[in-house]
């Protein structure tokens, strides 16, 4: 047997046919039922994502050029499962095989028609996850503006006014007579006693009845007088204190009721902004016309955004997968660089028409994809509208960057805006913008936050309002008389729904016309709103100038003592001390004087007693002289 | 509980009681054993037709792609971890990179972890498993299958299941 017959007989050339047959029947079970497998799995991945039953009516798979098309994708809503979020008429779209085959989604074009919003569903559609629905917080704009209009008593405007400023003024001047209270109650410890200031007087008297006639007697006194003086100084000095405290006590008090006596006038102020007729005050009227509106616009957003997330977060999360490493064992693709890189997601470009209750649209989005910096373009969406029933032209505009940082800038203009019927659901403030003709313009930008606004000029605006309503007839000649406003929001915060803060000429023009009608009822208003203040604020401030009024008299008392203490005993004592060191000057002058007269007597004695002992000492010597003749030599 | 394993385990024991040659059931075991541990892809189809033009045993291939692909489900996190080492080792990217400009070469999938990695598992296992195979088939065939067959544990009545009837119609080439 030759190598060659041996190196064939490895082989068994027969086994082709089953291998063709099985790949080949693999192949055309493929083709033949390639139609219901891909309905099989876009149901059910679309369900998955959706969070609720998505039915697809049929998909019709094409090989050359590689896409499908289907019809009929009905989205239940997960809040309402009784309809429909969309409802597609039919999807063409076209995909690159190769690029399928390799792990990527590139679809080369996506053709969206009739899409429907909110439509009813013909059974009720399953549930998978429930989108979170969007919660508002706070007063609606209703309830808020409700306040502003419908003015109550000025009671009832204090109590629904909340923490008034008289009332925390009134709590600081408390807290500052507390504090003085216990201050003077400290220094009131060291006070001397009544009898203790008698015994001073007394003492004093008792030295000064004392006898001067020696100095000891006297060094004896001084030495009393001094012990008295510092016992008299320490009780001065602890009645300086005392008085001071007292003093500072009141100079504390009277500060605090200085500040709330402007309490009321702030209370009223603040009041007044709330039960707004001014020009800085909060949206009023505009916010309870639009607000409401914008209101509910806002929750439609969060709630096309909750369902919109999945959706997103599949792309995104299509990127974190590039970013950071996934473990498990499926595995990933690693991707290297390429000359003509394609992102794992693109949508090179999408075409949709769709008709909503307002009109009929058509968008295109282009780009949109997992990885912009990648392609280096952003995804933009363009949607125009084609038909409208209440506006002439509307155009969005998207544009989403994620080259560098995550940017949505979002552009929408409505031309010629007819509203109308824009009635308030509330029967505390039964008004309604009836007509105007409005154009809105919004341009906003996300940037690790939002920025930007909206401007809505409103002209031949119409209000109206029964007449019944109390502050209707005032209201209603105010709003006659308001033709043209506008209103301009602006953007801010970094949630996926932005806050809004609201400004409106409208507010400005309602109250510069009420002003004009309710002018005098509104001062009325305010004079009695600041009365009932006036009247809470000396009822709270009662007590406290009671405690101020009793210092006062606390201090005076004092001061008197202290003037008695000073005048009694501290300048007598200063007197006595003066004489006593008169007195002591004059014994020893005395004592001087004496010594000296007795040293001169002294002196004078010894000059005698010389002069007699020389005389006697001459006498004898002449007596002898006398008697001897001579002197006896 | 081990449901599962008694199919393929009878598969190979019915191959290794028949007439076939040691290196036919070993690599045909072998074979199946790359079908099991590599992820189902365009690689399987070649290897399918290696199964069918070469004589090597049918049957030990499938017992070999059934018990690998159990033994597979523990192996992928080693495959995964081996075929991501090996795509993101910095002295093989100008390789890989010059490999993954071909469109063709990427359909293979060579860039994906767990496809790569127990590729590389299954050619390392290849010759090994088919010697071991080929070693452990003479005691196999002289200790164990006269037991099976003293309990007419190897008597199936093919012809009756669909697997069956295909052997006969393959047996007839």
């Amino acid at each position: 047997m030759s190598k060659a017959t041996g190196f064939l007989r490895l082989f068994r050339w027969a086994g082709l046919i089953p291998f063709v047959v099985i790949v080949g029947g693999l192949w055309v079970g493929g083709y033949l039922f390639a139609d219901a497998i891909a309905r099989s799995l876009l149901q059910s991945n679309l369900t998955r994502i959706q969070g609720a039953q998505v039915d697809v009516g049929s998909v019709d798979v094409a090989w050359q050029p590689f896409g499908l098309v289907a019809e009929q994708l009905e989205f239940t809503d997960p809040n309402q499962p009784t309809h429909n979020a969309l409802d597609i008429g039919q999807v063409a779209l076209q995909l690159d095989f190769l690029a399928l085959l390799t792990g990527k989604v590139l679809i080369e074009s996506l053709a969206v028609d009739e899409l429907q919003f909110q439509t009813e569903r013909s059974s009720l559609g399953r549930v998978v996850t429930r989108a979170p629905r969007p919660e508002r917080d706070g007063p609606s704009v209703t309830e808020r503006v409700v306040d502003t209009v419908d003015l109550p008593s000025p009671r009832d405007a204090l109590e629904r006014h909340g923490p008034l400023e008289t009332e925390a003024r009134a709590q600081a001047a408390r807290a500052a007579r507390d504090s003085a209270v216990s201050d003077v109650q400290t220094r009131s410890e060291a006070l001397p006693d009544d009898r203790t200031l008698e015994e001073h007087r007394e003492r004093l008297q008792r030295l000064q009845n004392q006898e001067l006639r020696s100095l000891e007697a006297i060094q004896q006194v001084r030495t009393e007088v001094t012990d008295l003086t510092s016992a008299v100084a320490r009780d001065r000095m602890a009645i300086d204190r005392f008085i001071d405290s007292v003093e500072s006590g009141e100079q504390d008090i009277r500060g605090a009721l200085q500040a709330l006596v402007g309490g009321p006038g702030a209370d009223v102020n603040a009041i007044l902004s709330t039960y707004n007729l001014s020009s800085d005050g909060q949206v009023a009227l505009a916010g309870l016309l639009l607000g409401e509106q914008w209101a509910g616009w806002i929750e439609d957003g969060q709630r096309w955004y909750a369902t919109a997330t999945p959706w997103i977060q599949r792309l995104q999360d299509r990127r974190r997968e590039r970013e950071s490493v996934p473990t498990g064992v499926q595995g990933y693709f690693v991707l290297f660089p390429e000359d003509n890189p394609i992102p794992r997601f693109w949508l090179r470009e999408a075409r949709i028409s769709a008709q909503t209750a307002g009109g009929d649209w058509s968008g295109r989005i282009v780009d949109l994809s997992s990885d912009h910096a990648l392609i280096d373009r952003p995804a933009t969406l363009e949607a125009r509208s084609t038909r409208l029933d209440a506006a002439e032209a509307a155009a969005l505009d998207l544009v989403w960057d994620r080259r560098v940082d995550n940017q949505l800038d979002v552009r929408f203009d409505v031309d010629r805006w007819r509203v109308s019927g824009w009635q308030i659901d509330d029967d505390d403030l039964p008004i309604g913008l009836r007509s105007a003709n409005t154009d809105l313009r919004v341009n906003a930008t996300w940037r690790n936050g939002w920025s930007g606004g909206m401007n809505w000029q409103f002209g031949d605006a119409r209000f109206g309002m029964p007449a019944e309503w109390r502050s209707g007839n005032v209201l209603r000649q105010a709003l006659e008389g308001v033709n043209r406003f506008a209103v301009q929001t602006e953007l801010s915060g970094s949630s996926v729904v932005p806050r809004t803060s609201w400004s409106s000429d409208l507010d400005n023009q309602l109250a510069s016309a009420l002003r004009d009608i309710v002018g005098a009822q509104f001062a009325e208003w305010e004079g009695e709103l600041r009365a009932e203040l006036e009247q809470r604020r000396e009822e709270l401030e009662a007590p406290v100038r009671a405690e101020l009024a009793r210092l006062e008299d606390q201090r005076r008392e004092w001061e008197q003592k202290r003037n008695d203490l000073e005048t009694e005993v501290v300048e007598t004592l200063a007197s006595f001390e003066r004489q006593l060191t008169e007195e002591r000057r004059t014994i020893e002058r005395r004592a001087d004087e004496e010594r000296r007269a007795a040293e001169e007597r002294a002196r004078q004695e010894a000059q005698e007693a010389e002069r007699r002992a020389r005389e006697e000492l001459e006498n004898r010597a002449r007596d002898a002289l006398r008697g001897g003749g001579g002197l006896g030599f | 509980m081990f449901g599962p394993f008694l199919g393929p385990v009878a598969k190979l024991l019915k191959a290794i009681a028949s007439e076939a040659g040691p290196w036919q059931i070993a690599w045909g075991f072998a074979l199946g054993m790359l079908l099991g541990v590599t992820p189902f892809w365009i690689h399987s189809f070649v290897i399918l037709l290696l199964l069918m033009v070469l004589r090597v045993n049918f049957a030990s291939a499938m017992a070999g792609w059934a018990l690998f692909g159990i033994l597979s489900l523990g192996l992928d996190h080693g495959s995964h971890a081996l075929g991501e080492w090996w795509l993101t080792h910095p002295g093989w990217q100008d390789t890989w990179t010059a490999l993954y400009q071909s469109r063709a070469l990427q359909l293979l999938h060579f860039h994906h972890t767990l496809m790569l990695g127990s590729w590389v598992i299954g050619l390392l296992l290849l010759v090994p498993v088919a010697f071991g195979a080929k070693a452990a088939i003479p005691p196999l065939r002289l200790h164990v299958v006269p037991i099976l067959q003293k309990y007419h544990l190897l008597r199936a009545n093919k012809a009756n299941t669909l697997y069956g009837r295909f052997v006969n119609v393959w047996r007839g080439f």
